[in-house]
């Protein structure tokens, strides 16, 4: 069954345009989307894979390599000439993976049969050029989640183990989803994802009600509900497009600059991260919404899911992070 | 183990008042759409009455690939592993199909109160992504041992049959050729729109957060009309439908106040725009939506009786306990090189890995070596344990007399400082309250802060002193933790003198008798402790307290946050 029209979600638009944002420019960063059960985490990650493009690659490559950049691919496949199109890659990790499974291994059947040292591409090499989606994140063995979060970060991935030395390209967007109700990400691991979001059910009856029908409307008449949306995902397929192309011309002016970095400094986020995440994607929506120059607006809009995970945390304070982002940006705005 | 010869009645009027049927009603909807509805949740404890119900269940799902999978299955039998044995036969790679992998469709999960929550979420990733169903079966003795939640909510049917005797258990229900019958007419069910406003409304009325309920009634309601040989759910359809899924999701009586329910208070003070407020304002039933009348389809006495056992503290007198297994074992980390010793599991796959690269080299070096791989010492890789079991602090608090409040509000800091530095060893707390007749688990084992700041945000205070029920409560709780691999601490805040026996009355013997009884089981179960003397003026009470329970004793009458954590800390490094 095709996935669920990324259109068809009902609100959650901090998570949608998280998504989207990400969609348009990859080096935002991950994004980690926490809330309850039942508010369609997965179901908005799975959307938004089926609504971008395809990508051109060799065919047989095992690493989704483009054919001008097969130079740097490390894969013997039999055509390097010829290309596929294949539907954006979206590689769920699913939570028992063994370490040998995602970064790759020793091929066992070829050192065996042959002598012969060779390297079995794992899941991050299926995830090249497209999404890597952790659903409960948070209940992923720490190690594997620096690990991931390492090779996110470098766009490469780099084995030496069992007398292998070897590396190929891994740029990917990391999406990892969870209920907070069921463990929390270390403070260490939370801040390296780029946006954050939060979810929760729907508040308006109506609302529930639309969703639900939806819902429903998807799972008896799949075949009509795809098409009645079709014309809604194409054309938000083609605003990503396009403001991938406007990105790089978006003006980020001075006092744009110096707004990212006062919110910064007055919420104390740890580090440089917090500001180039903040900058960039401001820089993303406004290429969203085909706006040539960043403004603060853009910023606003962004800030909670940029900056509520680097905030330092106070266990005895009761207010939320996301209510802490938003006063401390009155404050600083308001002068 | 079905009752062959008697003839299954074919009607499908269920009294929805009763549990049995319920629980027939529930099995034969499952069977008509199982895979849409994801699954049941059924809570019982080994008996006739389960027996019988496993049994017609399996009947009518008969023509289902079906597995039975225990919540303690490792990975390589869940996702498949290389096959040792074959691929050095053979000399290729050879899998194992992993369960999750293969034809199974239908998982029966027994124990799926012991299930973890990794294991629960590697069951969630199946569902969702193979649309397969479950059947759950709970065997949790206690309200606060139960199947995962991330697991339950996926499935749509959730029934009980604890207190069902088996004179109750008649063979009634749809027959198989009904079933498939109805399965046939199910696709063209339809729904009119008025049904989704219906079941959004009372999920939002019973407090129920998650849009999947709701959606799960719909499916269930249609599936109940297939049942009937109807191509639209009727009114019976509805209540049949809502009973078996929202129902038992309840969270709060419809006409109860929010301030008696599990979810915190509305804010006090003025609400800014933020979202924890709007979802705030979603617990509030919106008033000009007829939630009466979408209730009243409800079979009347359900909720309340549900509200009964969901209830902390409503426990049908003492369960007989199962033995504790050779706990605290940790799960595996990833192999190491090693030694073959005794105690140690050798890790094959990466034994052989670590051979693999060098067998053509070492070939050369011995021609005359007629066995097939060339394994030296230093290949051998071990597989480790985690050293150490997740911890968990279990606060036993006294939450009795004038002085309950400062003191609650106290343990709540400590935990929060305590959750704040357990990151990376991800301990776990708990809290308990003993007030009042009885104790209550404020706060079930956890690591998440978020939940931490939810459970307490309000503390109830005051009252008489049930010690023992605290100490009773807290022992239980270290017992199942320890069943589930962790290695629980007993921290007990009090003065040593409770006044309320374990049976409710207002004995200071029998209280003092139960007390004693406990802490001696305690000591004898080697759960660590600490108790923490409160009183102002340290007491013998509390000391012969720790004493019999084999704790450590702390006299703290200037308590706080900080020390109580600091002294939390030290039991856990000694």
């Amino acid at each position: 069954m095709q996935p669920y029209p990324f259109s068809a979600i009902v609100g959650q638009t901090e998570m949608k345009e998280a998504l989207i944002l990400t969609a348009i420019d990859p080096g935002i960063g991950g994004v980690q989307i926490f809330g309850d059960r039942g508010t369609g985490k997965s179901t908005a990650v799975r959307a938004l894979a089926a609504l971008l493009p395809p990508i051109r690659a060799v065919r047989g490559c095992p690493y989704n390599t483009a054919v001008e950049d097969r130079a740097d691919c490390p894969c013997e496949t039999a055509t390097p000439d010829e290309e596929v199109l294949l539907p954006t890659p979206v590689v769920d990790l699913p939570l028992g993976t063994t370490e040998d499974r995602l970064v790759g291994a020793l091929d066992i059947e070829r050192a065996l049969t042959r002598g012969e040292k060779a390297f079995e591409p794992g899941l991050l090499a299926r995830a090249n050029r497209g999404y890597l989606y952790i659903d409960e994140v948070n209940l992923l063995e720490d190690h594997l989640v620096d690990l991931l979060l390492d090779v996110a970060a470098s766009g490469e991935n780099i084995v030496e183990r069992e007398g292998l030395s070897f590396r190929h390209p891994a740029r990917f967007v990391l999406v990892g989803s969870g209920n907070p109700e069921e463990g929390e990400l270390r403070p260490q691991l939370l801040d390296r994802f780029g946006l954050s979001v939060e979810v929760t059910s729907p508040t308006d009856i109506g609302d529930r009600v639309e969703v639900i029908r939806r819902r429903h409307a998807y799972e008896t008449d799949s075949k009509a509900f795809l098409k009645r949306w079709r014309a809604a995902d194409t054309r938000l397929r083609n605003t990503i497009l396009s403001a991938r192309e406007r990105l790089s011309a978006t003006e980020a002016p001075e006092s744009v600059l110096e707004d990212c970095a006062r919110l910064c400094l007055a919420l104390g986020a740890d580090g440089l991260r917090g500001e180039l995440t903040l900058l960039r994607s401001s820089i993303a929506l406004a290429a969203f919404q085909d706006d040539a120059k960043v403004e603060r607006a853009h910023i606003a809009r962004v800030a909670p899911s940029a900056l509520r995970h680097r905030l330092r945390r106070d266990p005895l304070d009761e207010a939320g992070s996301t209510l802490r982002v938003l006063r401390t940006m009155e404050e600083a705005f308001a002068a | 183990m079905t009752r062959s010869g008697i003839v299954e009645r074919s009607d499908s009027g269920f009294d929805l008042s009763d549990p049995w049927q319920r629980a027939c009603a529930a099995r034969d909807i499952l069977a008509v759409a199982p895979y849409q509805l994801g699954g049941l949740l059924l809570r019982a404890r080994y008996g006739p009455a389960r027996e019988t119900w496993i049994a017609t269940a399996k009947k009518r799902l008969q023509a289902e690939p079906f597995v039975r999978l225990h919540p303690q299955t490792q990975d390589e039998s869940l996702y498949g592993a290389v096959d040792v044995a074959a691929t050095l036969k053979l000399g290729r790679e050879v899998r194992t199909q992993g369960i999750l992998a293969g034809e199974a469709k239908l998982l029966l999960i027994p124990s799926a109160e012991a299930a973890e929550a990794t294991f629960a979420a590697r069951i969630a990733c199946w569902l969702d992504a193979q649309g397969g169903a479950v059947i759950m079966l709970d065997e949790g003795a206690d309200t606060d041992e139960k199947a995962p939640d991330s697991l339950a909510e996926r499935l749509a049917l959730h029934i009980s049959l604890e207190g069902v005797p088996q004179t109750a258990c008649d063979t009634l229900g749809a027959s198989f050729g009904t079933i498939q019958e109805a399965r046939e007419r199910f696709p063209e069910v339809r729904v009119a729109p008025a049904l989704f406003e219906d079941m959004a409304t009372m999920a939002v009325a019973l407090g129920i957060d998650s849009l999947r309920a709701p959606s799960l009634a719909v499916t269930a309601a249609r599936a109940a009309a297939a049942l009937a040989g109807r191509t639209e759910p009727d009114e019976a359809d509805v209540t049949l439908a809502a009973t078996l899924v929202l129902a038992p999701r309840l969270r709060r009586l419809p006409d109860q106040s929010a301030e008696e329910t599990q979810k915190p208070p509305p804010p006090e003070e003025p609400a800014p725009d933020t979202e924890e407020n709007n979802q705030r304002s979603a617990d509030k039933p919106p008033d000009e939506m007829p939630v009466e009348t979408a209730l009243a389809r409800l079979p009347p006495g359900l909720l309340a009786e549900l509200a009964a056992a969901m209830a902390p503290g409503a426990k049908a007198g003492r369960k007989a306990r199962t033995p504790s297994k050779n706990a605290a074992k940790g799960p595996f980390a990833p192999s190491r090189p090693g030694r073959i010793a005794s105690g140690t599991r050798v890790d094959l796959i990466s034994t052989l890995r670590r051979a693999a690269p060098w067998q053509t080299l070492r070939r050369r070096e011995r021609p005359e070596a007629n066995t097939p791989i060339l394994i030296r010492p230093e290949d051998i890789a071990v597989s480790r344990r985690r050293g150490r079991a997740e911890r968990l602090a279990i606060f036993a608090v006294d939450a009795s007399g004038s002085t309950a409040m400062g003191r609650l509000a106290e343990c709540k800091g400590a935990v929060e400082l305590l959750l704040a530095d357990a990151y990376r060893r991800r301990d776990q707390v708990a809290v308990i309250a003993f007030r009042g007749r009885a104790a209550d688990v404020l706060l079930p084992p956890t690591r998440s802060m978020v939940q931490t700041k939810r459970r307490l945000s309000r503390l109830p205070g005051g009252g008489p002193t049930p010690l023992a029920s605290g100490l009773d409560q807290g022992f239980r709780l270290a017992e199942a933790s320890r069943r589930r691999g962790m290695s629980p601490t007993l921290v007990v805040m009090t003065d040593g003198r409770g006044n309320i026996a374990l049976d409710g009355s207002a004995d200071r013997a029998a209280a003092k008798t139960d007390l004693m009884d406990l802490a001696t089981a305690i000591r004898r179960r080697d759960i660590p402790g600490l108790v923490v003397d409160i009183s102002r003026l340290p007491r013998p009470a509390a000391s012969e307290l720790a004493e019999r329970m084999g704790a450590t004793y702390l006299p703290l009458p200037a308590m706080n946050a900080k020390n109580l954590s600091n002294a939390v800390r030290q039991q856990w490094s000694s």
